[in-house]
């Protein structure tokens, strides 16, 4: 059984519904390139979604959502940018720890994290917008899922009306739909 | 087939913003109207599939493949375009045309049209728009004025329902109102200073075919408040903002003298040339492919701009060899739109505290303060400005933690303001400008039509104008990180295309006398955007309505009085 067949067996019984960040998508399968990446993405949407993170290794729901997203809604080069980015990010990996990025300790994982987003002192080249790219797109399918969007947003799919002076605090979440 | 179903006193040709009206009015006046549609039935709220589709319910959220974008690289550029609407626009492949220059030709083949997809902002023409044109050389006389539409204006707005103010400005005469919707904090403070800084510009709330508060027209139609969802070109369930499928068609349907037929293809007009009349029109069933023919004794041509266009010119005679109604060669001529290639972008740090809730479906309109009592800029004809200031949602920048679930709350709060401004500017008709029928035929043997169509030197200077007026204002309203740019976009795309059977006073330079009559076949009316002697600087839709309203008027006295 590979991921995607795993992830269809979770849906039909239920088990991934309250995890899932959305409905399977995609009626072709994944090519060989996203499919590389899928444990990639879900390693790095643990970090990135720190404690907001739903998912686990075994199921890779994000990683899965993450590549089906790429591939699909992506333009070809920036599909391939994002596989090199991958492709290059891994080597360093491998070097630095004798592990894959997924394989790595949560302590690597992090410090690897930190790299990514430094821009004063780059991983590697284009390192800075290759997370950003991957970042956006887990962000999107997040913000965009039933939790993300009605646990972590605010969703509001019907307003009512509109107000347009009300007060901003530190406990105010940005309303969506 | 039975001759009541097929004689009727009048025939509407399309059911979009202004065939609706066309049809309304009829049937209120007691004619047994028939309405003709190309495309599919759209019921209101029970064939608006995705009104409460949440976004996890949507494959890809609701995103567009990049597969589908290269099926369909000329909608999927249009902004309504979405996983979410895609099932009421007409896709690229399904009804190809020529363009001789880039056109980005938006079309809605279904009940309703583009009244389901509008961006539903309505303002009055003023004075200038009607008058500038020939006062500056660049147009010809329109045949109305201001005040012979004022009362036509007033008509639709109380139907319709509009949100706005009454804000004494000469360039947007004021008009029959329902409360006007907020501005934001930072979209006060904007215009507190446009006030201070620039004497000849102000700045006030858009006015858009939303239901803010219900009259009893309104709650006759069926129709209800706005609940600021925007999700309008999903279809309203609540009938919130005003589309035929909401209002004008089943409003007609309830007088029992409308007759509503779908898949309908109009190929042509039939022309009389002992009674110099039209008797009627033949249409082409879309899945039977059979012909048919429906006579009437008046016939309102509302296909949109360029179908009408295209319709009128493929309506050949031995009487008319080039298209009815042209004898001076200009059917198809003089197509114009509206110049949106200006953009700016800024941020905001004012106003921390401040946030507000809910979507309004409507911006900051700044009304044009170009050329208003002379040519006083370098371009003619004016351009108005909109925009409006929100804050940025989970994709902000920020500073701090860039990964983990700080980074995570934080992207969950409110964002920085940003700024957002565009122009709508007016273009200069010009005889090159056009649309005419090829050789080549469609599915149903009509020939396709094609279009010539491009910019010109003024739009450039107005675009350039815009960036540099727009970029100062902003400048002065304390905005930072200004960036003004080029959307390099095609006609079209503005969906505001006008023009072709132009309106005026001369038959030798105009196709439509001052009640949107064929000079020359007088029982054949063109109300939608298609008559538009020039586009004026307004969003166009409520002309179209009050035009319709008045020529209906005009014909069904005619018909009263048995002369057609």
């Amino acid at each position: 059984m590979n991921r995607r067949e795993s992830l269809v067996l979770l849906l039909h019984t239920g088990l991934g519904a309250a995890l899932l960040p959305q409905k399977l998508w995609a009626n072709e399968p994944l090519d060989t390139t996203q499919e590389d990446h899928i444990q990639f993405f879900e390693a790095f949407s643990s970090q990135l979604l720190g404690t907001f993170y739903q998912g686990n290794s075994a199921q890779s729901i994000y990683g899965i959502s993450a590549a089906c997203f790429i591939q699909n809604c992506l333009t070809k080069e920036a599909q391939e940018d994002l596989s090199k980015g991958c492709l290059t990010l891994q080597q360093y990996c491998k070097k630095k720890f004798n592990a894959s990025f997924e394989a790595a300790s949560q302590e690597q994982q992090k410090a690897v994290m930190n790299g990514l987003f430094d821009k004063k002192q780059p991983l590697f080249a284009n390192a800075f917008s290759f997370a950003k790219s991957v970042r956006s797109v887990v962000l999107f399918n997040f913000f965009n899922s039933e939790y993300g969007a009605t646990q972590v947003l605010e969703y509001l799919p019907i307003p009512g009306g509109y107000q347009g002076q009300i007060a901003r605090d530190k406990n105010s979440r940005i309303w969506t739909h | 087939m039975d001759p009541l179903e097929t004689d009727f006193d009048a025939i509407v040709i399309g059911s979009g913003i202004s065939g609706g009206w066309a049809a309304k009015e009829f049937c209120d006046k007691g004619f047994k109207t028939l309405v003709l549609e190309r495309g599919r039935q759209i019921k209101h709220v029970e064939d608006y599939p995705t009104a409460h589709t949440h976004p996890w319910e949507m494959e890809y959220h609701g995103r567009i493949t990049q597969q589908e974008k290269q099926a369909n690289p000329i909608v999927s550029r249009c902004y309504a375009y979405g996983r979410a609407t895609e099932h009421f626009f007409v896709k690229d492949n399904e009804h190809p045309y020529q363009q001789d220059r880039p056109f980005d030709w938006i079309r809605a083949y279904q009940v309703g049209g583009k009244s389901l997809l509008w961006a539903r902002q309505v303002q009055r023409w003023s004075r200038f728009e009607f008058e500038r044109p020939h006062r500056d050389g660049y147009g010809i006389k329109w045949p109305i004025s201001y005040d012979d539409l004022a009362p036509w204006y007033s008509h639709v707005e109380r139907f319709i329902g509009v949100s706005g103010n009454n804000d004494g400005l000469e360039e947007v005469p004021d008009g029959e109102f329902l409360p006007a919707w907020e501005m934001n904090a930072i979209e006060l403070y904007i215009q507190d200073k446009i006030k201070k800084n620039f004497s000849d510009r102000t700045a006030v709330i858009g006015r858009c075919a939303h239901l803010t508060d219900t009259k009893e027209v309104h709650l006759k139609q069926g129709r209800n408040r706005c609940m600021a969802r925007t999700r309008c070109e999903r279809g309203c369930p609540l009938g919130a903002y005003f589309s035929s499928n909401s209002s004008t068609l089943p409003w007609a349907n309830k007088t029992g003298n409308l007759t509503l037929k779908t898949h309908q293809v109009v190929s042509k007009i039939l022309y009389d040339s002992e009674s110099q009349k039209a008797t009627g029109v033949e249409v082409i069933d879309a899945y039977t492919k059979t012909i048919k023919r429906y006579t009437a004794r008046v016939i309102f041509v509302n296909a949109a701009t360029i179908n009408t266009n295209a319709i009128l010119l493929n309506s050949t005679s031995e009487r008319f060899p080039n298209g009815l109604g042209n004898d001076n060669g200009l059917l198809g001529r003089y197509l114009s739109f509206h110049n949106y290639r200006g953009q700016l972008t800024a941020k905001h740090h004012g106003a921390p505290d401040s946030y507000y809730r809910g979507r309004r479906p409507t911006s900051i309109m700044i009304p044009s303060f170009r050329n208003k009592n002379t040519n006083d800029a370098d371009f003619q004809g004016g351009y108005m400005m909109f925009y409006s200031a929100t804050r940025e949602g989970w994709s902000q920048q920020q500073e701090g933690p860039q990964f983990g679930t700080e980074f995570i709350q934080n992207s969950a709060r409110p964002g920085p303001w940003s700024i957002y401004m565009m122009m709508q500017g007016e273009t200069i008709p010009i005889k090159s400008n056009r649309v005419y029928l090829t050789e080549q035929l469609d599915q149903f043997g009509i020939p396709k039509p094609a279009l010539d169509v491009g910019y010109t030197d003024n739009d450039e200077k107005m675009l350039n104008d815009f960036l540099e007026q727009g970029v100062a204002m902003l400048q002065k309203a304390g905005c930072v990180e200004i960036n003004a740019y080029e959307t390099h976009q095609a006609p079209g795309l503005d969906i505001h295309e006008m023009g072709g059977v132009r309106m005026g006073d001369d038959p030798n330079e105009s196709m439509l006398n001052s009640h949107n009559q064929l000079h020359h076949c007088s029982n054949v009316f063109v109300t939608d955007g298609a008559c538009m002697s020039s586009t004026g600087v307004q969003n166009p839709s409520l002309t179209f309505m009050a035009l319709t309203a008045r020529a209906v008027d005009y014909a069904a006295g005619q018909l009263k009085e048995g002369l057609f």
